[in-house]
């Protein structure tokens, strides 16, 4: 069995799909008429699970002319997801400023060339071009340094 | 419109309160002894500490626990405006909505206790909010320190100019006939517009459909255009749709007339007496911020709100304004639980 | 009428009035242009010194502010595939694609323009049917809203008639995002994992940033030869007689489409794009084109936008009901200023309404003198390294999304739906019909819901009322397109969100 794209998502949505009802199998469904909190939940629910369910079905019936995913792309990936990951982490514990240079300092390591001087003066620029707008602009009261 | 101080529209309103309250079961009694006694308490407090002399000495922030624009912004930000003057130093607004303002109202209760951060409250982040969010700590007398309200919204109750009911006497009597026919609604679950329409429910031993809309201004569309039927709101959004005819005010929740609506009866005068529903706007401080510090911002409040320019601006939005002590101000948060949280109990909202 | 006009000229032409018509729609191209910073955090800074101007510029500027932002929101839908607000989304589709074909300077010209034909129609309709259009306003609600949405939902398998399956269970996916939050009926929390910031729901701004703004980067440095067509091939840096020629139609359309729907409180302007295109890709001869850089996929939807933005001045002046949190907020500015929105507000007002009809004109106008030239600068930041570029727009992204709620908890959010829109994306799932999904879901819930407790129960409530009606017609009809288009063999079709099918 080859890992199609469609294979891949028909469970990613069967799963998403059971795992919605799962977690809303508590809220009251009440009826068509007299819906409850649940009603539209379940029924999403149900609908995401079958439509994955069929997905997958179709998939494995023609595995034979559906794709692949040629090249995932892990790194970049989880780079740029963990730069900004890491933007969330630090922002209100260390301050803006810590925050963007982590996020940019990360995010680097997704390209191939870098340099030190480049990234220096690349934060330096991004800094003061946020302080202008939303600091001195903006005053958007962030918390800005560790102190 | 005048300035209400607490001795007297404030009390009469808190004699009709009390009088409903006890309708709703509850002993009061020992409420008001606990007040009385917090304020006699509280009076002595009233030396000067030489911190207070510098402050302040840096922009001091107000947090609103609600969205720029909404009525509890617009009160922030015109009292800004005037403690600005009075202070010396920017005051600002910091706007932290959500979550029915159990967010701004946490992030307030953390604030340093310095004085440089303050919150508006309104009857729902200061009151209703504790009996309906049960899984957070809600009860703002118990977090923050008190400084002095700021302004009441009186409530109107209005129906829908097709609604074949000329006074609020004929209104009970046609929900009466007619039980879960008519509908009313308001601004979301827990709402002050909502359980405004449950207190009338209770009190006219009537029986209505609530519908919950996301905000105000949607609920008054589908009132205006007849969908629903009723509505308990504030005059200030209303007013303009009285006056065009397309909806007829047939009560003002209070003990007194509104002068922009004379020929409005009150709810007492209307056949309702103790039916009394407002919005209120209140200043609050962190808990532990230093008392000298406290005491200047009510004096401040008070100066601010005194000005004829502040009390007109509060007067076109709709808000008459209030000012107290802080020992008066914990007194009406109790008063407020008193009448509130048996209500809440009673309807079962739960927001959490 | 002529008399108001008048009085609306002789109020907006004054120096001061001008100029803070100047201010406001400079001030929003930039804060639109920037991702994630709305015009709601820059309104509410304005807003203290507003309090010392007339009412009349306090609107003006506040006004400008607002549609000036819906206007530098299309720029970086076009260059860098990310829409600041739900109805950029569609521009993202086929602006982007002609970006990448070296066409930026024809799709932001072509949005300019006709943001400008349609923001004059939107005016003069709010000029001459404001009392009409009201009173139809307020006859629409639940029911219609519900049927509007659900035939908005529909549009969308519309566009995806290859992979009906594709589209639909994208917007089911989107309808389940957008139910997180707390039921306005039963104030239950649903799919809120005990996370108190989830409350009100996930804002629209954070998804948009996951699935468009990061996953597009990540694609980007995965493979970084795509990204070169963008900055080598930048031709024709001015919109040609020909793209015009091409468009001039669809301008008028979308103005139509978007200021009818405009007037709808709370639901147009977020719907009004989505069917602008609809309607575009229905009228073409080449639908095919759709998604791969149609000039009529641009102008439509951004002139329905602009036209929508301009007439939902009328519910919110005439009926003093705001239809986005941003108009809520320049009412509040109006109520601070001693004035009740409501019926009367023409009549009493009448410096003040008019003066703004007459402002939106001049600003419409400005906005196009100020962006022309802008798009000469926008063609040369596209050819700025790219290794300079992505930290740059992961940097505003971030700060813009966390000046929303000053809540951390949101930029992590928006890294968890940059994963999942970049897994659809590898996946060949169009991300698209998930955002119409999650915008429209809840709303058709809601309204849903509330249709059937003002009929007690009985669905007859969807097609005794007119309007509704009509709605569930049209959606009826475009089912059948979409069977006809199946059984005709739908293979040639592509799908909605950029990416063509293997």
């Amino acid at each position: 069995m080859r890992l199609t794209k469609d294979l891949l998502a028909g469970a990613f949505f069967l799963f998403l799909g059971a795992g919605a009802l799962i977690v809303s199998r508590a809220y009251p469904s009440g009826t068509a008429s007299e819906m409850g909190p649940g009603y539209f939940p379940h029924l999403v629910g149900t609908a995401i699970a079958i439509i994955g369910a069929v997905i997958v079905v179709k998939a494995l019936a023609q595995s034979g002319d559906s794709i692949t995913v040629a090249q995932w792309g892990f790194r970049p990936m989880l780079l740029i997801l963990g730069s900004v990951t890491a933007f969330a982490l630090l922002a209100n514990r260390l301050g803006l400023i810590i925050a963007i240079v982590a996020l940019v300092a990360v995010s680097r390591f997704a390209a191939r060339d870098r340099g030190l001087v480049e990234f220096v003066i690349l934060t330096a620029v991004l800094i003061a071009i946020v302080m202008c707008i939303f600091v001195l602009g903006l005053k958007v009261p962030f918390r800005l340094t560790p102190w | 419109m005048a300035a209400y101080s607490l001795s007297d529209g404030g009390l009469k309103r808190r004699e009709e309160q009390r009088a409903v309250a006890s309708r709703l079961r509850l002993g009061l009694s020992r409420w008001s002894r606990a007040a009385l006694l917090g304020m006699i308490l509280a009076m002595p407090y009233a030396a000067h500490v030489t911190a207070a002399d510098a402050y302040p000495d840096r922009p001091v922030r107000v947090i609103v626990p609600y969205p720029a624009g909404g009525a509890a912004d617009v009160v922030a930000r015109i009292t800004a405006e005037y403690l600005t003057e009075e202070l010396g130093k920017q005051v600002f607004i910091d706007n932290r909505g959500g979550a029915g303002g159990t967010i701004g109202t946490g992030i307030a209760a953390e604030a340093p206790a310095d004085g440089y951060s303050l919150v508006m409250h309104t009857i729902s982040s200061a009151v209703l909010n504790k009996f309906l969010y049960k899984n957070i700590d809600m009860d703002v007398g118990n977090r923050f320190a008190p400084i002095s309200q700021i302004g009441t919204a009186t409530q109107l109750l209005v129906v829908n100019s097709n609604v074949p009911a000329k006074n609020l006497q004929e209104f009970v009597a046609l929900l009466k006939s007619n039980p879960r026919k008519y509908r009313y609604g308001s601004s979301g679950l827990g709402a002050i517009m909502h359980l405004g329409g449950e207190l009338f429910g209770f009190m006219s031993q009537t029986e209505a459909v609530h519908i919950a809309y996301k905000g105000e201004a949607q609920a008054m569309k589908d009132t205006l255009s007849g969908q629903t039927h009723f509505m308990i709101g504030s005059a200030p959004a209303l007013l303009p749709h009285i006056r065009s005819g397309k909806l007829r005010a047939l009560s003002v929740n209070a003990d007194h007339r509104l002068a922009l609506l004379p020929d409005v009866p009150t709810s007492s005068e209307a056949g309702l007496p103790g039916y009394i529903t407002f919005n209120w706007y209140a200043m609050f401080a962190p808990l532990g911020t230093p008392e000298p510090i406290v005491k200047r911002l009510n004096e401040a409040v008070k100066k601010a709100m005194a000005r004829p320019d502040a009390q007109k601006r509060f007067a076109d939005v709709g808000i008459e304004p209030v000012t107290s002590d802080p020992a008066a101000l914990t007194a009406e948060l109790k008063q407020q639980d008193a009448f509130w949280g048996p209500l809440i109990e009673r309807t079962g909202v739960k927001l959490d | 009428m002529l008399d108001n006009l008048a009085l609306g000229f002789e109020t907006a032409f004054t120096i001061s009035n001008l100029l803070y018509c100047l201010i406001g729609v400079t001030l929003g191209t930039a804060i639109g242009v920037l991702p994630g910073v709305g015009p709601i955090v820059t309104i509410s800074v304005l807003l203290p010194l507003t309090f010392g101007l007339p009412p009349e510029g306090a609107l003006i500027m506040l006004s400008g502010i607002y549609y000036g932002a819906q206007y530098g929101g299309s720029t970086t839908a076009i260059l860098v595939n990310l829409p600041g607000e739900s109805s950029s989304v569609v521009t993202c589709i086929d602006g982007y694609q002609m970006a990448r074909q070296g066409r930026a300077g024809a799709a932001l010209a072509v949005a300019a323009i006709g943001s400008l034909v349609a923001g004059c129609i939107g005016t003069l309709l709010l000029a001459f049917f404001a009392p009409l259009l009201t009173s139809v306003a307020l006859d629409l609600s639940a029911p219609e809203y519900c049927s509007l949405m659900f035939l908005s939902l529909c549009c969308t398998a519309s566009l995806v008639p290859s992979a009906l399956l594709k589209g639909l269970v994208m917007a089911l996916t989107g309808v389940l995002f957008g139910m997180v939050g707390t039921d306005v009926y039963s104030g239950l929390s649903r799919f809120t994992f005990g996370v108190p910031g989830l409350g009100d729901g996930i804002d629209f701004v954070i998804v948009a940033m996951g699935m468009f703004a990061f996953s597009e980067i990540i694609s980007n440095l995965v493979d970084p030869e795509e990204r070169k067509l963008l900055t080598t091939r930048v031709e024709g840096l001015m919109i040609r007689l020909e793209d015009l020629k091409e468009s001039w139609k669809s301008m008028l359309r979308g103005a139509g489409v978007g200021s009818l729907l405009g007037i709808i409180p709370g639901a147009g302007v977020s719907v009004a794009s989505f069917v602008a295109y609809v309607v575009e890709k229905k009228i073409a001869r080449d639908p095919s084109r759709f998604g791969n850089g149609a000039i009529e996929g641009v102008a439509g939807p951004e002139a329905a936008n602009n036209g929508a933005a301009q007439a939902s001045f009328i519910p919110t002046l005439s009926l003093g009901i705001p239809g986005s949190p941003t108009m809520a907020l320049i009412l509040g500015a109006l109520m601070i200023q001693g004035i009740t929105p409501g019926p009367d507000v023409v009549t009493s007002h009448p410096k003040l309404f008019w003066g703004l009809v007459v402002s939106m004109l001049i600003g419409n106008v400005l906005l196009v003198l100020l962006n022309l030239p802008l798009i000469g600068v926008w063609i040369r930041m596209l050819k700025v390294p790219y290794r300079w570029l992505y930290p740059g727009i992961l940097v505003f992204s971030c700060v813009g999304i966390l000046t929303i709620n000053m809540n951390p908890l949101d930029v992590a959010l928006a890294a968890l739906f940059g994963l999942v829109g970049y897994i659809f994306v590898k996946l060949d799932y169009p991300p698209a019909p998930f955002i119409l999904g999650f915008v429209l879901g809840p709303m058709i819930e809601e309204n849903l819901r509330r249709a059937l407790l003002f009929s007690e129960g009985s669905y007859s409530i969807f097609v005794t009322r007119p309007i509704s009606a009509f709605f569930l017609v049209l959606t009826a009809l475009l089912f059948v397109s979409i069977l006809v288009q199946i059984l005709k063999g739908g293979e040639r079709a592509v799908a909605i969100g950029g990416r063509s099918e293997p």
